[in-house]
């Protein structure tokens, strides 16, 4: 029976030289992350979802961001019969009417002090693609896949979305609702004495006390409502 | 496709192997058939022969919505329009392979390389598909508590709970979320004065049970579950009452030729013999979908 060389041996012409390639390691975990796939995706905002975060010595408002995955058979979303891949047209058009915004995914954001075009990158995982944002940075470490989070970059992204509005600022309602919910979960864990309330009251307590709002490009303090009425 | 032979998994042809065999860690949590859940196969969704993938329902503004207005008499009551929405499902194709060499499985002392294991294999793989499809909506609700950056604890969780019940949201509730904020929640607990320390169900949640299930809480099923979001260094979880989310699953007609060696439902799981090769493969398959049904009846736990 003939071998594979044997049948690649007849097919030269005598004098032939048999040029080899440089041997390419297989998939290892050196080279693909050990992470389960994650689809494609794009941030959405609502206009109820927002957050206070503290960073650089204040308590910015800055909007919650939804992760919308284009997961075949998730939330309306079409699997793409050639390629089984995720067709989230029709879902993004169901969740604009219910008054979520995509944030285009193209945009050029900046992420572990660089410039990133775009804010989604793609890593090829040991069962198939991994969408990752640009502030979650894998490596390796003792085999093992860590993320590592620029999360100051994920917070500047996300008030220069409101700078530049991309996303309105935040309605009036939102905010005083916000504030309340806030004043309401400080007061309630201080009367609270496990070491987790504590910290979170202290939390809370520093984010109404430097809650800032951003509102076109700039930011102002906000005046967090009467305590006096709450609780 | 890696294939299972003898070469792949040299450590059990190259030493002497014992007959013990471990399940590497992964949360293999199930929601299927949970009472929080509605199945929309039952009401037709996925149905064979219907003609599409995808599957609309309705929302109705009925029963007690609108109360009746007050008109003086021998006045025409104006019309109320009734207050509707529409929404669409979608069934997507998910499937599992395993490959196993003859001589894998003729060499392999654990008698767990063989083709009925994969086919457990493959249904509970499929079971876990749908828990992560479910938990991934969890970032999805519009109402969100917690903080970001802040541990989560008994109060986030009441406040979760008071949300649910200031939306009018009927039970029975269930809690997804993953293991950050379940083992936080339970070193808050431990501390607790008050009446919650003498709540059974405080005690319940200090129970280690492993992943997955972990009790209820004021009648609301709390289970980790793998394949909840994150945002930045949060982690997200998700609570919801009866009609917040929805699933379908397709049930597949297969020719008479496939040897399916296990169907529960819409589950399936296929042996393919290629016998010039010397392999055997499963396949499983399973068609399904998920759908957020009514958004103010969930809402998001956001916590560090």
């Amino acid at each position: 029976m003939a071998t594979n060389r044997d049948s690649a041996a007849r097919n030269q012409t005598d004098g032939t030289v048999l040029v080899g390639r440089k041997p390419v390691p297989a998939a290892s975990p050196t080279n693909t992350l050990r992470l389960d796939p994650l689809a494609d995706f794009v941030f959405l905002h609502h206009p109820h979802r927002w957050d206070v975060v503290l960073h650089e010595d204040k308590a910015l408002l800055i909007p919650a961001l939804r992760k919308f995955h284009f997961e075949p058979g998730v939330s309306g979303v079409h699997q793409v019969r050639a390629t089984g891949l995720g067709n989230a047209a029709p879902a993004l058009a169901t969740l604009g009417e219910r008054g979520w915004t995509v944030i285009d995914p193209n945009m050029e954001v900046k992420a572990w002090g660089k410039t990133e075009d775009g804010y989604v990158r793609e890593f090829a995982g040991h069962r198939g693609p991994v969408h990752l944002d640009v502030w979650t940075k894998p490596y390796i470490l003792g085999g093992q896949v860590v993320l590592d989070i620029d999360d100051a970059g994920f917070i500047e992204f996300r008030a220069s979305l409101v700078a530049a509005r991309l996303v309105p600022p935040c309605d009036k309602i939102v905010r005083k609702a916000l504030q309340t919910r806030m004043r309401r979960a400080m007061i309630k864990r201080r009367t609270t004495e496990t070491a987790q309330s504590i910290a979170a009251s202290e939390v809370y307590e520093q984010k109404l006390a430097a809650f800032t709002v951003i509102d076109g490009g700039k930011t102002r303090a906000s005046t967090p409502p009467n305590s006096s009425k709450e609780d | 496709m890696p294939t299972i032979t003898t070469t792949t998994n040299a450590p059990i042809v190259t030493a002497a192997a014992i007959r013990f065999v471990q399940l590497l860690l992964a949360n293999r949590a199930t929601l299927r058939g949970h009472p929080a859940l509605i199945n929309l196969g039952a009401f037709g969704a996925g149905r064979p022969g219907s003609g599409s993938l995808t599957s609309q329902f309705s929302l109705f503004g009925l029963d007690g919505y609108d109360t009746l207005a007050s008109v003086a008499e021998g006045a025409a009551v104006t019309e109320t329009a009734l207050t509707m929405a529409l929404r669409t499902i979608a069934v997507a194709r998910r499937s599992l392979r395993r490959s196993l060499s003859d001589q894998m499985r003729t060499v392999d002392p654990t008698g767990t390389l063989n083709i009925p294991r994969f086919a457990i294999d493959g249904f509970v793989s499929a079971n876990v598909t749908l828990t992560n499809l479910i938990a991934a909506m969890m970032s999805g609700f519009a109402s969100s508590v917690g903080s970001s950056g802040v541990d989560f604890d008994h109060d986030t969780f009441l406040e979760a709970k008071a949300t649910l019940i200031e939306a009018k949201v009927p039970g029975p509730y269930l809690s997804l979320m993953p293991e950050t904020h379940f083992s936080r929640w339970m070193v808050d607990l431990e501390g607790r004065a008050g009446v919650t320390q003498w709540r059974p169900a405080t005690a319940e949640m200090q129970m280690l049970k492993g992943p997955g299930f972990q009790g209820t809480y004021d009648n609301v099923d709390i289970i980790t579950a793998p394949g909840c979001p994150t945002s930045g260094s949060d982690h997200i979880g998700g609570m919801f009452g009866l009609g917040a989310i929805g699933y379908a699953e397709m049930p597949v007609e297969y020719p008479q030729s496939a040897f399916i060696l296990l169907q529960e439902g819409p589950i399936a799981v296929e042996e393919i013999r290629t016998g010039t090769s010397g392999l055997t493969d499963t396949v499983t398959h399973y068609h399904v979908g998920t759908v957020e049904i009514e958004d103010a009846r969930g809402v998001q736990l956001l916590a560090a």
